[in-house]
This record gives structure tokens, sequence and C-alpha cells, in this order.
């Protein structure tokens, strides 16, 4: 009806904005400086002190790789010394291990891996009992036998059982210098089972996990609450039905630590199925028959 | 008379007449107050004991007291007393024993039994009837802290000095206890017979008396004899120099180092296992802590069959029992001690730890210390090494086994296995030497041989070596210090603690 002639002229461009807000360049360029003399003396020390920052985190970088690459040479010249610095070895001589412990709980893994050690060195191992205490049962007084003073030099290891009052646990020392008392049968277990092989950390790392998750497994089942035992036990029974031993189709450090928690929380009684045909095997065991005199 | 002369004459008169008068006054009261004294008879110093008479009474002991006994006669020491206008507060002491009585007047005792009880000088012996009765408040001062005195009469029996050389509470103080005052050795030396009053004094010698008995019987036990050796000798046993030299009518003789000669004589004459308790004298001009110039041995000799360490356990063993014994019997003593001087309590092993002389000298090295492999061990690395087996085995007491041929005397038999060691051990406690024994040569050629090596003349020793030409069994032995023993033992620091009179270079009294 009508025809409206457009009022405005479409053909004027408008310039769209592309920049909400200008701001000054940062970078001490001459070009972008120009017009602003005044403060290129305060923009020129900002980017000197960045560029020193980054100079030095890539120096550090530098240095921690050259650490890295140190120490894992380190740790792969371990092989060479009997078993590294601070665990017993018969470098120097003769080499006493002193633990004691309390007669109320005897570590009976210590008996064991005593056994396992004198297939592979010369050990003599010999009783006391502490003045701390007044009664021992002569069980555990001649656990070792009742035969007369031997002379030590002969020997490469000298363990030396002391029953005493002692709070927490057994507690092993060899030199008092090198380190403080290790306490736990865990701690003494695997510090033994570093002498029996010396090779034990270099070898197959697995195998060396599997065996501590084993032991630490053990002191759940020495000193947690039912369920907790219950627990290590179904765990047994399932990695018992794959293979004989615990870890890699042989006896090592961690059966003798899983029998020995077995013992001390007298779950022994209640063992069913494969764990039944795991212990008869262990107290079949040359090994185990000193520590098994102990069982009370 | 001028009137001066009668003024004067006058004022004489009246001073006299007034000194009379006080003088009257002065007698009225002291009659007066003798009127008042109603229990003269309930005190007084006693005439001297000269065995006059033999009265039915029984003193009894404070310790011994209980709340069932009604009045008792006691006789102790005044150990202190403490008067407030009508009452006296005493503490009667025997032995290590401390009670308290109490003295108050009353219609039975008088104002001047109470003056006369205060003015009991401190230490004197009295005899004392009291009425034993259960204490109000728990008694902190004394031993006896359920019961109470109250005293009835009191008597004096022997009275000490007003002024003592030592106090007996100041010569009980532990040292540095604040700024109350101790007492220091010398002058408890000098005044041996106060100090040896103090509790802690009291049971020292309980417990020395005990490591003797102990010694005794276990050794009987095991199948000893006792023998008693000549102290009074011709010839110096151990090297010439450390011997005190006698006039023996027209010549000299010596006072005996050590039992050594006899005691292995007594065992060429088949007695097997011998031990000897008595005197030795060392002329050392040494003024250490463990060092005496006459204290008491204990030494055993014992015959064996193969080796030598058949000794060496038997030597462990006895001490082992000593030390059991010492706790079972003595605690109470050896609290006493630790109460004046604290200590840790002593540790041991049973059986005994041994260890080796090689063993030893590692561990030495091991933690900085310099030394050979035939050096003897100087009183600085004995030490360090007792507090290294201490923080490795937990034992105050150890044997250490295999000494250096070097280091030893000339009849000390050599380790068949390596010529440079010798089947000779030392015994140490809380890292002190007590004891030094060895495997005996009873060879007679071997010894002369040995002893030429050493350079000792033959001639000399030629009884000592004559001993063996008639068949001499294996032999081995050891001699302790029962001073040293029982010091190490309580942990005292000084070895005149443990010796009644002790003698050095400088002490010859009392």
């Amino acid at each position: 009806m009508y025809h409206l002639h457009s009022y405005f002229d479409s053909s004027v461009s408008v310039a769209q904005p592309d920049c909400v807000y200008k701001m000054k360049s940062v970078h001490a360029d001459g070009v972008c400086c120009t017009d602003q003399q005044k403060s290129v003396g305060v923009l020129d020390p900002e980017v000197a002190k960045l560029e020193e920052r980054q100079e030095a985190i890539l120096k550090r970088l530098s240095k921690l790789q050259e650490e890295v690459n140190s120490l894992s040479k380190q740790c792969l010249t371990c092989d060479s010394r009997a078993a590294g610095e601070g665990v017993p070895s018969p470098v120097n001589g003769l080499c006493d291990i002193v633990v004691s412990a309390s007669p109320n709980c005897p570590p009976l893994s210590l008996f064991v891996l005593q056994q396992l050690l004198s297939h592979q060195y010369r050990v003599m191992a010999v009783s006391h009992v502490h003045s701390s205490i007044q009664r021992v049962g002569d069980k555990l007084r001649n656990v070792f036998g009742t035969t007369p003073n031997r002379d030590r030099n002969g020997y490469q290891f000298v363990l030396t059982v002391i029953w005493k009052d002692v709070e927490c646990g057994p507690v092993m020392m060899v030199s008092p210098k090198s380190h403080s008392a290790i306490c736990g049968e865990a701690s003494i277990a695997r510090h033994l089972a570093r002498l029996l092989n010396p090779a034990y950390d270099s070898n197959s790392v697995d195998v060396a996990t599997r065996i501590d998750t084993w032991i630490d497994l053990a002191m759940t089942l020495a000193n947690g609450n039912n369920k907790e035992k219950a627990a290590v036990v179904r765990n047994l029974n399932g990695t018992l039905g794959k293979s004989d031993w615990l870890v890699g189709g042989q006896l090592t450090v961690a059966d003798v630590m899983m029998w020995s928690a077995m013992q001390q929380s007298k779950q022994v009684q209640s063992a069913t199925g494969n764990v039944r045909k795991w212990l008869d095997t262990c107290n079949g065991h040359a090994a185990f028959q000193l520590a098994l005199t102990l069982v009370s | 008379m001028s009137k001066k002369g009668l003024k004067k004459q006058q004022k004489e008169a009246e001073k006299l007449a007034k000194k009379q008068q006080r003088q009257a006054e002065v007698a009225e009261q002291t009659q007066a107050s003798e009127q008042e004294d109603y229990s003269k008879h309930c005190y007084g110093n006693l005439p001297l004991i000269q065995s006059t008479e033999k009265p039915d009474r029984q003193l009894r002991k404070a310790k011994d007291l209980t709340e069932a006994d009604t009045k008792v006669w006691l006789r102790g020491r005044l150990h202190t007393s403490r008067s407030k206008g009508k009452q006296c507060f005493l503490v009667l002491r025997q032995q290590q024993h401390t009670i308290q009585a109490l003295l108050s007047v009353s219609p039975t005792i008088s104002k001047q039994m109470v003056k006369f009880t205060a003015s009991i000088t401190k230490e004197s012996i009295i005899d004392v009837e009291a009425v034993v009765s259960q204490a109000a408040m728990k008694v902190e001062s004394c031993s006896i802290q359920h019961l109470e005195l109250f005293i009835e009469q009191i008597w004096v029996v022997s009275a000490a000095v007003p002024r003592l050389p030592l106090q007996i509470e100041d010569a009980s103080r532990p040292a540095g206890d604040d700024d109350l005052a101790t007492v220091n050795q010398d002058t408890r030396l000098d005044n041996r017979v106060l100090d040896l009053r103090t509790p802690a004094n009291q049971a020292i010698y309980r417990i020395e008396a005990g490591v003797c008995r102990l010694f005794r019987d276990t050794l009987t036990g095991k199948g000893f004899v006792e023998i008693h050796t000549p102290k009074i000798i011709s010839a110096a046993s151990e090297g010439g120099a450390n011997v005190f030299e006698v006039t023996y009518f027209k010549r000299s003789a010596y006072m005996a180092q050590s039992p050594q000669l006899y005691k292995q004589m007594a065992i060429c004459g088949d007695f097997d296992r011998v031990f000897t308790v008595g005197a030795v004298f060392r002329a050392e001009d040494s003024n250490t802590h463990r060092h005496l110039t006459e204290f008491v041995g204990l030494d055993l000799e014992m015959t064996f069959n193969y080796h030598y360490h058949e000794v060496l356990e038997v030597i462990g063993d006895m001490f082992v029992q000593v030390f059991k014994g010492l706790q079972a019997q003595l605690a109470s003593e050896i609290e006493t001690v630790c109460k004046q001087f604290p200590s840790k309590p002593f540790r041991f092993l049973e059986p005994t730890l041994i260890l080796t002389f090689p063993e030893a000298v590692s561990m030495l090295r091991e933690n900085g210390i310099e030394m050979g492999e035939e050096d003897d061990l100087s009183t600085p690395n004995e030490k360090f090494l007792g507090a290294l087996v201490k923080a490795k085995y937990d034992t105050d007491y150890y044997i250490l086994d295999k000494f250096p041929m070097a280091v030893r005397p000339f009849y000390t038999m050599a380790d068949p296995n390596n010529p440079k060691y010798s089947n000779s051990y030392d015994m140490f406690m809380r890292g002190e030497e007590i004891l030094s024994g060895a495997q005996r040569i009873h060879n007679p050629e071997l010894l002369m041989e040995r002893a030429k090596h050493h350079e000792i003349d033959v001639e000399k020793i030629a009884s000592y070596i004559d001993a063996f030409k008639y068949g001499a069994p294996p032999h081995a032995g050891g001699g302790i210090g029962l001073e040293r023993v029982t010091m190490l033992f309580l942990g005292l620091d000084n070895v005149r603690k443990t010796s009644m009179f002790p003698r050095d270079p400088k002490r010859l009294t009392p």
C-alpha cells in the first residue's frame, strides 16, 4: 500500500571497534616506547629480573638432573658392597648382633632366620638373661643349648639374644655409633633378610616389594583387631591356593614373618585349607625346628 | 669520826643490807622453785655405768615398735632437739632409724625437766621411758613415720661435748642441695667416728659386708676352701717398685702386694680350689679416686681340667650371684645410699658377657680411638669401652678375654693358637677394671724362660719356681678389691667412701 523510501544511507561503512582497552607495550621495544621515554628506566630492570629468574630456574633444574644421575649411579654401585652401610656385615671381622627381647613374647622369626643364616655363614648364637628380669624359664634361657663357652674368634657373626624387660617389642643393636636402636620384629627380620641375601635390594624390586607387603600384613595379623586378622587370613588363603610359598615360589622372609605372627596371635588352631597346608610345610622345614620348641 | 666518814659508813651499811636482802630473795626463789620440781626422780645424768647393777629392764629397738606397745624403754642417740617454752620435741636415733619424741609440761612433768631435756647435747646417748602412740600426722622428717613417743623418764648415759666438729644432719645431706651445708671428704675422714653414724654410711658398710659374705658363701658352695696367707714376705711378688719395706729383726721384709704366690702354692699343695680374704699393701704414690695403699683383697685360684674358660665361668657366675644376692637381700640399704649418692641401678647379664680383646680394639677403632692391636687399654679407653658396651648390651659388668701377651706379667700362659695373645682376662664394672687374672704357667722351665724374657732376676723368685717342680696342675684365678667392687656397684665416686678408715699416700690416721 505504502512504499517507504529508506531514510538512512546504508552504504556508509561504520568502523567496528576491535580493541576494548589499549595497553602500553611492556617490551622495551624502542619502536613501541618512543613516546614513553620516562618509563623506559622502570621497565628494563623488570625484564632483566624476569630473565634472571628464568636463568636461575634453568640452572637449578640442570643441577637436580645431575644429582639424580649421580644418585642412580650410586645405587648401582651398592651391589659391590655386601649389604650397604648401617646393615651388619662381617667386613671388619666378627660382627655381633644384639637383640633384646621380652620373654613374654619371644620373636620367633629371629630363631628361624638364625637357623637359615647359619647355613650361609659361621654363626655363633648365645643367650643371656638381663638383671631387670627375675625369672626366665629354662626353655628360653637355654634356647641355644647349654654347650659351654666357645671361642668367638672362629665365627663371622655372633647373635646375642638378651631376655630383658623391653616395652615395645624386640630391639636390635649392632653398632651404637652408626644407628639408634632398631625396634620391632619386622624391622629386625628385614635386616637379617638382607644379610641372608646381599642382593636383596638390587635384584627384582617386585619381589622385594611383595615381601615387604607380606611383612606388613604379618604385623597387622599380630597387632590388629579381629576383623583385620580375619582379612589377612583370607588374603593368605587366597595367595597360598596358587603356590606353596607366599612370594616367588620359595621360602622367603615373608613366610617366616607370617608364620611367626600366626603363632604369636594364636591363629594356628583355627587355620584351615591352604593356610593349614602351608603351616604344616613350615613346621616340617628344618629351619623352623628351633623356633617350634619355643611355641608353648 | 668526820661527817664524811659517817656518811660513807652509812652507805656501805645500806649496800650490805640491800645485798643481803637480795641474796635472801634469790635463795627464797630457788628454794621455792626447787620445791616445785615434782619430777626430780624422772630425769638426770646417770652415774657412769660401771656394771654396778643388773636392772630388770628391756631396752627396745625403735624399728620393732608397734601400736600394740604401751610403755617402753629405749636407748638411743639424741639426734635433734627443739624446745618451745613448755614443750620439747626430740628426735631419737638408733643406727638407721629415727623416731620423734615429745616432752611437755604436765602434772607429772615439771618445767625443770623440760629445761634439762632441752639442754642435753646432741649425739649424747640417752635412756628414755616413753608411751608409744600413733602419730596424728605422718612424721615426714623421721624414718619411723607412724609412731610417736611421749617421754616420761629421760636419763643421760653418756654425754657428748657441746661443740661437735661436724653435724650429722649436714653429713647426711646430698651434695649440691640448695645452699644448705654439707661436709667435705677430708673433714669426714678426719672425724670418721661421727661420719660413720650417717644413714648412708651405715648402709654402705652393711652392703660391703654383704659383698664379702656372698663372696665367701658362693665360693664355699662351689667347693672352695678359705685359706689365709702371710702378709710379711721376704721378696716382692710383683715387681719391686711398689712394696712397703719393714724392718724384720736384723733384716728387712716386705708387706705383701698380693697373695698370688701363696694361692698357687696352696693349689700345688692339692687344695684344688682356694680363696682368701685379707689385706693387700701397695706402695703406689697414686692419688686417684680409686687407689688406696691398703685395701681388702678377695682372691681366688682354681685348678681346671682342660680349658681356662672353666675358671672364667666360675668367676663370672660368682659375681652374678653376689650382685643378685645384694639386690635381693640389701635392697633397702641400696636405696638409702641412693638417697644421698644418687646413681643408676646396677645392670648385668647372666651368664656374664665375655668379649675378646680384638673385638674391643675394633669397637674402639670404629668410634675413633686409635690404638695398636697389642696396646694396653688406658683408663680413659677403658671407660669409653665400658660406655660402648653399655650402649650395645645394656650391662655394667663384662669380661674381656685374650689380652695381648706384651702387657701381662711373666707368669701368664700364652694363647696356643696365637702367641701374640695370652690366656688372660680383665673384668670391668661401670667401665673400671676390678679384676685382672689369667691362666698361670705351671711348668718351671717355661716359667724361668718367661722370667728371663721379662728381665727378672731368677734367683729372687727361686722359691716361687720351686713350687711347680713337684707336679703342678693347670690353674687360673684372679683377685678383686672389696672396696672398689662396692664403690662401683653403688656407683659412688670415690673409693674412700667404701673404706672405713682409708689409707692413701697422704692419710695415715685415724
